[in-house]
């Protein structure tokens, strides 16, 4: 490298030939000027916002089309069934629309159902419910749901005393594939070759399931039902006898959408002969589980019961019958999503569930069917809640108002007359269940209000 | 022949520099001519008295001033006395000199059946340099001599041969030919010589070049040295007309419409071509000449007429004597071959010219330089050049750079979308007013997708091979831009080679060939280009190079800007504050500062203004912002000032931070150099243009219309800015640095400086090992260009209604969904997707298909061309029991088990009324008219021809 002479190269642009101007200023202090401008520069240079990727909430819009399916099932020997379908009156809640399967339903008006499965348009979409009640021996009601494609059914069986049968409806027109798994206190039962994969529902169609044919010999069990393609209504109706020769009572079980750390079950009626929790744990990893109940004086733990280990895939029963003498709604914590389910073996054998129950914070309803009695548990530090029942023309039959504490559970009954009661939370989230003849228990369920638009964007 | 009588006539108007030495000529003539007769048109030199002088006043005639040569010819012919038998004319202008024995050979070598003799034409004043030895006419109405221009006569043609025609200057003719033909009046000066040929053969007679016989000819008309109130300055026009205008009279009547039409758009494809040589009067010549003739038909028909009176042979019988058919073709061969010729030479001669400075250089290169012979190879200069060598490794990193990439399918990925099959797509893209992506859109194509379908067009339509150059040969190409830039800063190779491969590497050290970012790597490229044509305007010597300079930088400046707008806005906001600084310190050079750089500018941004307008219309603030390709703002990290000093603006596929801290703090210590100061501070003006802009962006999110989302914006071009100015100022500052540090002892600075001289040549080959072993890999990968089902793209191949509705996402995050069509979306479709807002339809949909599913879910899908539903894993369980609960949709077959797919039973037809701007082709082609313009202005002065 050479320092450039005034006779090298011609092509360089030199300084005596450029009119750039000259800088009048000292070029020492220009330097200094130029290099603390830079580092302003960059020290003012604001850090770059957050992404806006992540949509924002979804957004909520008025239900305008709710179909519920019934499960339609054989039932035992002198059992009666019905079917009910009500437009729970609520404030707010349109009263324009058709409803199916009744001859002509009105905003607050309750009905018999003369088909299993009920589309409400419009206005009626809101709030519409709907329920099968089977009475005789044994009570048992269940309420229809809409189709989906998880469903989780937690202390079924598959022995002699204990026999469950799934009832696979597919309501849409395009057919539906199932998978099922059932988890067992042993593990997981792998059912690719039992017929428990792929299994083709077509459109309309109607599935009739005993889990015997599938897991035999099981004496608890969880399944869990998943449609691989399209959707399906689900249910699981249970015959459960205490011992070898007592008298089985029949039940539906309540059904859980999926595996959850913290799982609330209500509907447990106080004096029962015997209670079991069941756990099960789909995960791949040992879930430690701890147990609460919630009881008319708040929460009650179970003695000698520090922590309760599921192994991955395996179901675990756990006998609670010791704090059984009052009305309670449980709350299973695990640091791994379970399943759950809490059976409780009343007077006369006959059995009750007392299914996953969701946090109750808008207006939500179930019939009456005989002797109801809603339990209501305050999740939060206190919950005040409305329960106001109406007759099948949509009349208030009659309204209280329960004030809770926290953990608390309270109970009320509704008045005969009544066809349907609507819980209506006015302060902190609940979860509730009706024990009818304290021979069954169905868990309140939000009713369709509105909708759940996910937040969507084109793509780019 | 001594019974023939001759009569000279001398045609005269102000040709007093010639005529006496013509009348020697006449008078010296060894066979003398029986009388002399001269018409002089009312010359204003002298030339009447010169002839009256010479010839006696009874022989000269006085004509009017704006008499044609037909006239002149015919008023002569009118005073003579009756015909007599074998009486021959022998015509002469003022500036035809005939040889002494010419006359005698011509009327040695008549024969009864030849009407016409010519002599062989040589120019005067040279006398040895061939004219013409007959003369005719090509079917695009040339003159044809059969001669290479400027051929030295060494008789080498000196055969006696039938002609269609002789020069009227020393054309000796029967009178009684003369008479029955004569000129044409419609051709005052130039061609009545070939159309008085034609008719001549036309009419029977032979015409015969006698190349014994010499004239020398000045060709004043011709060369445009006498203007005369009938060629007026526009000689060029009236030469054209008459080529027209001869060539429509002759010929047959067959080939008339023929000839009119091809005449037309010869004429227009002359005329175009002049233009692209910035000949604007010629061009206008051309264009005058062919409307000039053409809207005069009936004189075209007259003429004819006339013609048809004398004619006695077909034409098929004196074709021969025309042009053959192929000669313009070759001439056109010719000039695409002069033109190549010229390039190579240009190119040669600038080798030689760098040859020769290397020799006035010192060092190791230039010391091999010498011992080489001055004209030996290219090859074997190369090899003996470091610097060959140098970019020859590039060449090699760059190739074991893409090895990741190797492989069938279409690079893509980051803020890369896959190219297009075909370059066309790209054309039709910029041209068309609606494009067919999603619901349809009339976004406006933006700029870079005319020259993407150039460069394309270029490598055969492939236009795979322009994105995978532009990624894979950025380092190199960059190199070299930036190495033959800092040349002109430098003298010193070493220093502008260190520059060279520093800056080369930005494209990849930065992360931009890693993420696709099409906008930063051509601005790479290209800003070497802009800079050297910028520099120019400041140290170019002549108005005509400035202007030059101009249009060179505003063409580089609209190339960067159409893929990097942010290029535009940078420049505009440097010519501003430079123009203030100016204003201030140097008022004097202000203005003609002012009007170079604001010129510049403002040329750049008319090439890019319809396209400016329509994006700003379109995209508001983000169409100056973004940068080709997609926003892919998930590859964008957070700028800490670390990032913003060591030129990193992005988080994904960059070099580790610390490769870029020598260039850093050479920068820093450049400054230290007093000698070089000036410069180097002008360096780093640059330096702080790109941080300010850095700091004023790097917290700006735009909204992108498309998606209907805030993006945060890349800022690869800003600190390409500060690496490409710091690098300068290390390149100037590097000159003679070792004899600077190793002549002057000044204490602490000497080991600095080393260190800092050290860290600094080490940077860019530490920076070439990263690039050799981490590649380019990165977001962009070669693969499938698309991850929909190829049943699915076939379809919607076939038939553009068969769009392909892709949803991602989940009711927790949200949805995304892209409605595709054709084969999906490809290079340039980013920024002509349809707006969120005309989207909403579809949104709305799509959030309908995630919830609850009307029972019109169905037809709107069928209105809006959705054929086909894609969910690639993980699928949402919501939407896909959604999707399957509905009536009409089946599943179809997926990629993966864990995606799903859906068709729509039935046909769809999409009714989405195309509504184009129709005036969107016309703005696109005014544009690439506007950069045609502006490339000849570019272009190099053609050097006016020598006529």
């Amino acid at each position: 490298m050479s320092e450039p002479r005034p006779s090298g190269a011609r092509r360089a642009a030199r300084a005596p030939r450029s009119p750039l101007p000259r800088p009048p200023v000292n070029a020492t202090s220009l330097t200094v000027a130029v290099v603390l401008v830079a580092v302003v520069l960059v020290l003012l240079t604001p850090g770059r916002p957050g992404t806006a990727d992540r949509p924002t909430s979804a957004t909520g819009q008025p239900v305008t089309r709710t179909v519920l399916g019934c499960p339609r099932s054989p039932v035992p020997e002198g059992v009666t069934t019905r079917y009910g379908v009500a437009a729970a009156e609520v404030d707010g809640y349109g009263a324009d629309g058709e409803v199916s399967g009744t001859p002509r339903l009105d905003r607050g008006e309750a009905s018999d159902l003369t088909a299993t499965t009920v589309t409400g348009v419009d206005g009626l979409a809101q709030g519409l419910f709907a329920w099968r009640a089977d009475s005789g021996p044994s009570t048992a009601v269940t309420t229809c749901p809409s189709p989906r494609a998880s469903w989780w059914f937690t202390a079924v069986g598959a022995s002699l005393e204990h026999q469950s049968t799934l009832v696979l409806d597919n309501l849409d027109s395009g057919p539906a594939e199932v998978d099922i798994r059932v988890l067992t206190p042993e593990g997981e039962i792998d059912l690719s070759e039992t017929g428990g994969t792929g299994i083709t529902i077509r459109p309309g169609g109607h599935l009739v399931l005993p889990l015997v044919e599938l897991a035999p010999q099981n004496d608890e069990l969880a399944v869990h039902v998943h449609a691989t393609r399209g959707r399906i209504v689900a249910a699981a109706y249970d015959r459960f006898a205490p011992g070898p020769t007592a008298p089985s009572g029949y039940e539906w079980i309540g059904s859980q959408v999926e595996p959850a750390r913290t799982v609330r079950l209500s509907g447990a009626p106080g004096t029962p002969r015997s209670r079991t929790l069941l756990v099960a744990n789909p995960s791949t990893l040992e879930a430690v589980v701890s147990v609460e109940l919630d009881g008319p004086s708040g929460r009650v733990l179970p003695p000698d019961l520090d922590q309760l280990s599921v192994d991955p895939g395996a179901l675990v029963a756990l006998d609670l019958t010791a704090l059984a003498s009052e009305d309670v709604a449980v709350r299973v914590v695990s640091d791994r999503p379970v399943v759950a389910s809490l059976r409780s073996v009343v007077r006369d054998g006959d059995i009750v569930y007392a299914g996953p129950a969701g946090a109750v914070t808008d207006a939500a309803a179930l019939p009456t069917v005989g002797r109801s009695v809603a339990h209501v548990t305050a999740l939060g530090a206190t919950a005040r809640v409305t329960l106001t029942a109406y007759s099948s023309t949509g009349e208030e039959v009659e309204r209280t108002t329960l004030a809770l504490a926290l953990h608390e559970t309270a109970t009320w009954r509704a008045p005969d007359e009544a066809s349907y009661v609507v819980l209506e939370p006015t302060q902190g989230p609940v979860v509730g269940s009706m024990v009818y003849g304290g021979a069954a228990a169905v868990a309140f369920q939000e009713l369709p209000a509105t909708v759940r638009i996910p937040v969507v964007r084109p793509a780019a | 022949m001594t019974t023939a009588r001759v009569t000279a006539l001398l045609v005269s108007h102000d040709g007093a520099r010639w005529l006496p030495a013509v009348l020697d000529g006449v008078t010296s003539q060894t066979r003398p001519v029986d009388a002399f007769l001269a018409v002089d048109t009312a010359s204003s030199d002298g030339s009447a008295d010169i002839l009256r002088e010479r010839l006696g006043h009874e022989s000269v005639l006085a004509g009017r001033e704006r008499w044609p040569f037909a006239t002149a010819v015919r008023h002569a012919l009118s005073v003579l006395p009756p015909a007599v038998e074998d009486e021959w004319v022998w015509i002469l202008h003022d500036d035809s000199n005939p040889a002494p024995g010419a006359l005698e050979q011509l009327l040695d070598a008549a024969t009864p059946e030849i009407a016409v003799l010519g002599p062989k034409l040589r120019e005067w004043p040279s006398l040895r340099r061939l004219l013409e030895l007959g003369v005719t006419i090509s079917g695009t109405g040339r003159r044809e001599t059969g001669l290479e221009r400027g051929e030295y006569d060494q008789g080498q043609h000196d055969r006696k041969r039938d002609v269609l025609a002789v020069n009227t200057a020393g054309m000796l003719v029967r009178r009684e030919v003369l008479e029955t033909i004569g000129f044409d009046t419609a051709l005052p000066v130039y061609g009545n010589d070939i159309d008085f040929g034609w008719r001549a053969a036309r009419a029977g007679h032979r015409t015969v070049v006698v190349p014994d016989a010499v004239v020398f000819h000045a060709e004043a008309a011709h060369r445009g040295v006498r203007r005369t109130p009938l060629t007026g300055s526009r000689f060029h026009r009236a030469e054209r007309q008459a080529a027209l205008y001869t060539l429509l009279v002759n010929g047959s009547t067959a080939g008339l419409p023929w000839r009119l039409v091809r005449l037309l758009l010869g004429s227009l494809v002359r005329m175009l071509g002049f233009l692209l040589v910035r000949a604007p009067g010629e061009a206008y010549d051309e264009l005058a000449a062919v409307v000039r003739t053409y809207a005069r038909f009936d004189r075209l028909i007259a003429g004819r007429r006339v013609r048809r009176r004398t004619a006695t042979v077909r034409h098929k019988d004196v074709k021969h004597l025309l042009a053959p058919t192929w000669l313009p073709y070759r001439h056109g061969l010719d000039f695409v071959s002069d033109v190549a010729a010229a390039v190579v030479n240009q190119a040669a001669d600038l080798a030689a010219a760098r040859r020769t400075r290397a020799l006035a250089e010192t060092g190791p290169v230039d010391e091999e330089a010498q011992s080489l012979d001055a004209d030996s190879g290219l090859v074997a200069r190369l090899v003996a050049s470091p610097i060959a060598w140098v970019f020859a490794a590039l060449l090699l990193l760059a190739a074991l750079a893409v090895r990741g990439h190797l492989g069938g399918g279409s690079l893509s990925g980051g803020a890369l979308l896959p190219p297009p099959d075909s370059a066309g797509y790209w054309w039709s893209r910029a041209f068309e007013g609606w494009h067919d992506l999603g619901v349809g859109s009339t976004a406006p194509a933006p700029p870079y997708l005319l020259p993407l379908a150039a460069a394309g067009t270029l490598l055969l339509g492939k236009a795979w091979l322009v994105i995978d150059l532009l990624l894979f040969l950025a380092v190199p190409a960059a190199a070299f831009g930036a190495f033959r830039f800092l040349r002109r800063l430098t003298d010193s190779w070493t220093a502008a080679l260190w520059g060279g491969v520093a800056y080369g590497l930005l494209p990849v050290v930065s992360g931009a060939v890693q993420q696709g970012r099409l906008g930063t790597v051509v601005t790479a490229l290209v800003l070497p280009w802009f800079a050297h044509a910028a520099l120019h305007l400041f140290i170019a010597e002549t108005e005509d190079r400035r202007s030059r300079a101009v249009f060179r930088a505003a063409l580089w400046l609209a190339l960067a800007s159409a893929f990097a707008p942010l290029v535009l806005m940078l420049a505009v906001a440097g010519v501003v504050l430079f123009l203030l600084l100016t204003a201030r310190v140097r008022p004097d050079l202000a203005a003609g500062l002012a009007r170079s750089l604001l010129g510049t500018v403002a040329v750049a941004a008319a090439l890019l203004l319809p396209w400016l307008l329509l994006l700003w219309g379109h995209d508001g603030v983000s169409s100056l912002l973004l940068e080709a390709g997609r926003p892919a703002s998930e590859l964008i990290g957070s700028l800490t000032a670390t990032d913003i000093v060591l030129g990193r603006p992005g988080d994904v596929g960059g070099a580790p931070a610390w490769l870029s801290v020598g260039i850093a703090v050479a920068a820093v210590v450049a400054l230290l150099r007093s000698d070089t100061r000036r410069r180097v501070l002008v360096a780093w003006s640059f330096v702080l243009l790109g941080l300010a802009a850095t700091a004023l962006l790097s917290g700006v999110r735009v909204e992108v219309d498309a998606t209907g989302t805030e993006e945060r914006i890349w800022l690869g071009v800003p600190l390409l800015l500060v690496q490409a100015a710091a690098i300068t100022a290390v390149a100037v500052a590097g000159t003679g640095i070792r004899e600077q540090l190793s002549t002057h002892a000044f204490g602490w600075r000497q080991p600095v400086g080393a260190a800092v001289v050290v860290v600094a040549l080490v940077t860019p080959l530490v920076g070439l090992v990263w690039w050799a072993v981490a590649g380019t890999d990165g977001p962009i990968d070669r693969g499938s260009v698309t991850a929909v089902p190829e049943y699915m793209t076939d379809a919607a191949e076939r038939d553009s209604d068969q769009g392909i509705l892709v949803v991602r996402g989940s009711q927790r995050d949200g949805f995304r969904y892209v409605l595709l069509r054709d084969r999906g979306l490809r290079v340039g479709d980013e920024a002509m997707l349809p707006t969120a807002e005309e989207q909403e339809p579809l949104t709305a949909l799509v959030g309908e298909l995630a919830s609850v599913p009307g029972p019109d879910a169905l037809s709107a899908m069928i209105q809006r061309g959705v054929q086909f539903v894609y969910a690639p894993a993980p699928v949402d369980q919501q939407l896909a029991g959604n999707l399957d609960s509905l009536s009409g949709l089946a599943p179809a077959s997926s990629l993966a088990r864990e995606s799903r797919a859906w068709r729509l039973d039935g046909a769809v037809t999409t009714d989405t009324g195309h509504r184009g701007d129709a005036l969107r082709p016309w703005l696109v082609g005014l544009e690439c008219l506007g950069i045609v313009v502006a490339a000849v202005f570019a272009a190099p002065t053609r050097r006016r021809q020598e006529r």
